[in-house]
């Protein structure tokens, strides 16, 4: 078993309701990964499983040789899987150093190297400028890579990224672009939620598409732009009847 | 011996629906808008005085002052969620908040010490021919006021009750309470329910206030008790439930009144509180599991 | 300057401050002084958990007392000194505050402040329903032994004072200390967000339970320095709910989470309490009716207290910009 995450027919009911039925895949190191699909496609709820937030109805979740499945959040955080939230949560009061500082404190033994880890990451994400404003001042473009940076100051081996791109415009998309691309050579895995397709056909290596919580595609973008089952859940088509 | 049980667990039975009464205001508040209330005990303080004074100045008959107080108390309510809480709670929506459970922190401590300064430490107490009597049902004693208190708390919840599930602004209430963004995109003004649920719980506060009062001497103090087995019912009815609260209501009357026969009095209050503890221990959300997690 | 610099001038500062109390004739002065700067250390103590951990404690004169009940009757009945009687309370406030806090702190904020608030009321009834042992409502009595500074007593009125000061310097530097410490970052950031904390790998429930329990063992020391300068101790004074929220409204309205608010709230309110007291003839109740109503203007014009307030003042008035002075 080699890959990093491996997420074995994973299941998720709310009451009634299935979020996610049924999905299984792997993402190996040093990939970036896109995982797509319509807005309740069950994306979200599965980032949820993954970081610890929710627990799985069924099916397992592998992390780096590790059942991670029943394990906390924090739990999770300290094996190296780390994530950010789809609506960016600064720690609104500290600055943007200090924000990042939190997240550094994982790995760094004292609060000197936290900090100068802190801002290395900083650097990464092109926030070094900003290091002393307050977070809650920050423009949404910064608060996205402020929630990247709080992630990767964990110091990760894999990052789920939720809709790091949603709502920004085309200059600041290709920036954030830029600095996903260069993760895996820092060793980081990337898994991430985007509804932006020319972000996610333009970084993934390959592409797992949910609906309706069941995976229906997966492939390289190539291939995923011509899969027909994609198509029609995009296009909103009786998607219904095949699911 | 049996006969003095019997009598308790009636009494614990009519005090408790009165109880329930007090904590529902509370239980609506933070089920629509998950805020802790903290002067809850002072607002009923000032509404038992409200009653103490129609029935001194004005001579109303204490059940007729009833209707009065809950008026009293829902314009109270709409002011202070519409001019005091209302900027708090805006600022604070995406995270806990801390800074409501302060400002009415702040707000339980000025009402008490300002009505002690206003009516004096004394005790009070509600004159009526009524309050003496007492009738007797299967054997068993009651008061007028403890019958009534029992009745028309029982009312007020069920009226409660049928008013969320069954009238429009009810449904605009409870859906505000599930999901903020939703509510508001069904075009409910999420301000204006607001303030009416803040007012509506003071409104039922202000009942279960002029009902207690001709039961119970009061001082300006006489809310922090009530008021802390409010959270504490609240608690053990599984926070945000109105069905909770009156059970919940229930119980801790029986506790209490069935404990005093065994237990000398103050230790009913650490009974009561030990419970709060221990059902925060091991059930919190609440006894009855009406509450998901 | 370097923040470094800068916090040691404040100190030196704050050092010369206060030596210029001692030069007061009237012990009078001196005792308000002291008493002032107590409810300052406790400000401070409860910012631990209050303001830096932003979970609001209404039953602080929980620790208070343990702290003074727990080294007077050391004291009395076994002959221990309080000065190691002060590390027993201490360690006893801190087990209780684990004890209250644990089931708490993985709900809501609001049951911490009922569960507080809930538990100092027990323990006030408990103890006014012991006879033999705590003396009941009526107290204990710390035996008089006149200048025994091994014994923590003194005549003299500087004795105590000097203490006092060395004590708020403690608190100081622990809130300066846990401020840059790893901590200290996991508490702010649990304060602001708690699900982003856990994203980041934070542990909630064990950090919020460090602090509530280092919060609990400084204040209960100020408990026994409260029963060591008083020479007496009762549920209604070391033990009241008005002690709890004085605690919480001094450190709110200086300003919680940071390190010089909570100072400043006691060295404004107890003043402002005493000046109150004086002008309205001593009314019963116009103490507590201002402490209401401080903390409702506090949170509606300003949450981050008059700390904040001086701070944007000094600040416009051009002087040099300080970069995170929290």
């Amino acid at each position: 078993m080699s890959a990093l995450l491996e997420v074995r027919r994973l299941a998720k009911q709310f009451g009634g309701l299935s979020a996610v039925e049924d999905v299984s895949f792997a993402v190996e190191t040093g990939e970036i990964v896109g995982l797509i699909g319509p807005n309740g496609a069950g994306k979200t709820t599965l980032f949820e499983m993954a970081s610890g937030f929710q627990r799985p109805t069924r099916g397992e979740i592998w992390f780096d040789g590790t059942r991670i499945d029943r394990l906390s959040t924090p739990a999770i955080c300290a094996r190296g899987l780390a994530r950010t939230f789809q609506i960016v949560r600064p720690f609104g009061d500290m600055t943007v150093l200090d924000n990042v500082i939190v997240g550094a404190f994982m790995r760094a033994p004292s609060p000197k190297m936290a900090r100068a880890h802190a801002a290395t990451i900083l650097a990464q994400v092109h926030l070094a400028g900003r290091c002393d404003q307050v977070a809650r001042t920050l423009t949404l473009a910064d608060r996205k890579r402020l929630e990247m940076a709080k992630a990767l100051a964990t110091g990760p081996k894999l990052v789920l990224l939720d809709e790091v791109m949603a709502g920004l415009t085309r200059v600041e998309t290709d920036e954030i672009m830029e600095i996903v691309r260069a993760l895996p050579r820092a060793g980081v895995t990337i898994l991430m939620v985007e509804h932006n397709m020319h972000a996610v056909m333009g970084l993934s290596d390959r592409v797992i598409v949910i609906h309706h919580g069941r995976k229906i595609g997966e492939g390289s973008p190539a291939q995923i732009a011509e899969n027909p089952a994609v198509v029609a859940a995009y296009l909103g088509g009786r998607d219904d009847a095949d699911a | 011996m049996i006969d003095v049980f019997a009598q308790a667990l009636a009494d614990g039975v009519a005090s408790g629906a009165l109880y329930g009464l007090i904590a529902l205001g509370l239980s609506l508040q933070f089920g629509v808008m998950k805020i802790i209330n903290f002067a809850h005990g002072s607002l009923l303080m000032v509404a038992m005085y409200i009653s103490l004074w129609a029935s001194r100045y004005l001579g109303a008959h204490s059940l007729v002052a009833v209707p009065l107080v809950a008026v009293v108390m829902f314009v109270l309510g709409f002011a202070i969620q519409r001019w005091l809480l209302e900027d708090i709670y805006r600022k604070e929506a995406t995270r806990e908040p801390m800074g409501i459970l302060i400002f009415t922190t702040g707000l339980w401590i000025f009402l008490d010490n300002l009505f002690l300064v206003i009516a004096g430490p004394d005790y009070q107490v509600i004159k009526g021919d009524w309050i003496g009597r007492t009738t007797s049902v299967g054997g068993l004693m009651f008061g007028y006021p403890q019958v009534a208190g029992f009745v028309f708390s029982t009312l007020t919840t069920v009226a409660l009750v049928v008013f969320l599930r069954h009238t429009r602004l009810g449904r605009n209430i409870r859906a505000a309470g599930q999901d903020r963004e939703a509510a508001s995109v069904l075009g409910i003004d999420s301000a204006r329910v607001y303030q009416v649920s803040f007012a509506i719980g003071l409104a039922v506060l202000g009942i279960a206030g002029a009902l207690l009062a001709p039961m119970y001497p009061v001082n300006p103090f006489v809310g922090d008790i009530f008021g802390l087995r409010a959270f504490v019912i609240v608690v053990l009815g599984g926070i945000g439930s109105i069905g909770g609260a009156f059970w919940g209501g229930i119980l801790v009357g029986v506790i209490e009144s069935v404990g005093a026969q065994l237990l000398p009095a103050t230790f009913s209050e650490i009974l009561i509180f030990g419970i709060f503890l221990a059902v925060l221990y091991f059930r919190p959300t609440g006894l009855f599991g009406l509450e998901k997690e | 300057m370097t923040p470094l610099a800068r916090g040691g001038a404040v100190g030196a500062a704050l050092v010369a401050a206060m030596v210029v109390p001692l030069a007061t004739p009237s012990p009078y002065a001196l005792s308000i002084v002291t008493l002032t700067l107590l409810y300052g250390y406790l400000a401070l103590s409860w910012n631990i958990i209050g303001g830096i951990g932003g979970q609001l404690s209404l039953g602080h004169a929980a620790y208070f007392g343990i702290g003074g009940y727990a080294s007077t009757l050391l004291f009395v009945q076994f002959g221990v000194s309080p000065w190691f009687g002060m590390f027993a309370g201490a360690a006893l406030a801190a087990l209780a505050a684990a004890l209250i806090g644990y089931p708490c702190f993985r709900l809501r904020g609001a049951y911490f402040a009922l569960a507080t608030l809930a538990a100092a009321m027990i323990l006030k009834i408990a103890v006014e329903n012991s006879h033999g042992l705590l003396g009941g409502p009526r107290g204990l009595e710390v035996t008089l032994l006149r200048d025994a500074p091994l014994q923590f007593q003194h005549t003299r009125k500087e004795f105590y004072y000097a203490v006092v000061v060395v004590m708020l310097t403690i608190a100081l530097s622990i809130n300066y200390l846990l401020l840059r410490s790893r901590l200290g970052f996991h508490l702010v950031a649990i304060r602001n967000d708690q699900d982003a904390a856990l994203a980041l790998g934070i542990d909630i429930t064990r950090s919020k339970l460090a602090a509530a329990m280092l919060s609990a063992a400084l204040t209960a020391a100020g408990g026994t320095f409260y029963a060591q300068f008083v020479m007496f101790i009762s549920p209604d004074k070391v033990l009241s709910a008005n002690l709890s929220v004085q605690i919480a409204v001094m450190c709110i309205v200086g300003g919680r989470g940071t390190v010089f608010g909570p100072l400043l709230g006691a060295l404004l309110l107890l003043p402002a309490e005493e000046i109150a007291r004086r002008a309205l003839g001593g009314i019963v109740g116009a103490d507590m009716m201002l402490y209401g109503l401080l903390l409702m203007i506090v949170m509606r014009r300003e949450p981050r207290g008059v700390q904040r307030i001086l701070r944007d003042l000094w600040n416009r008035t051009g002087a040099p910009r300080s970069v995170n002075a929290g």
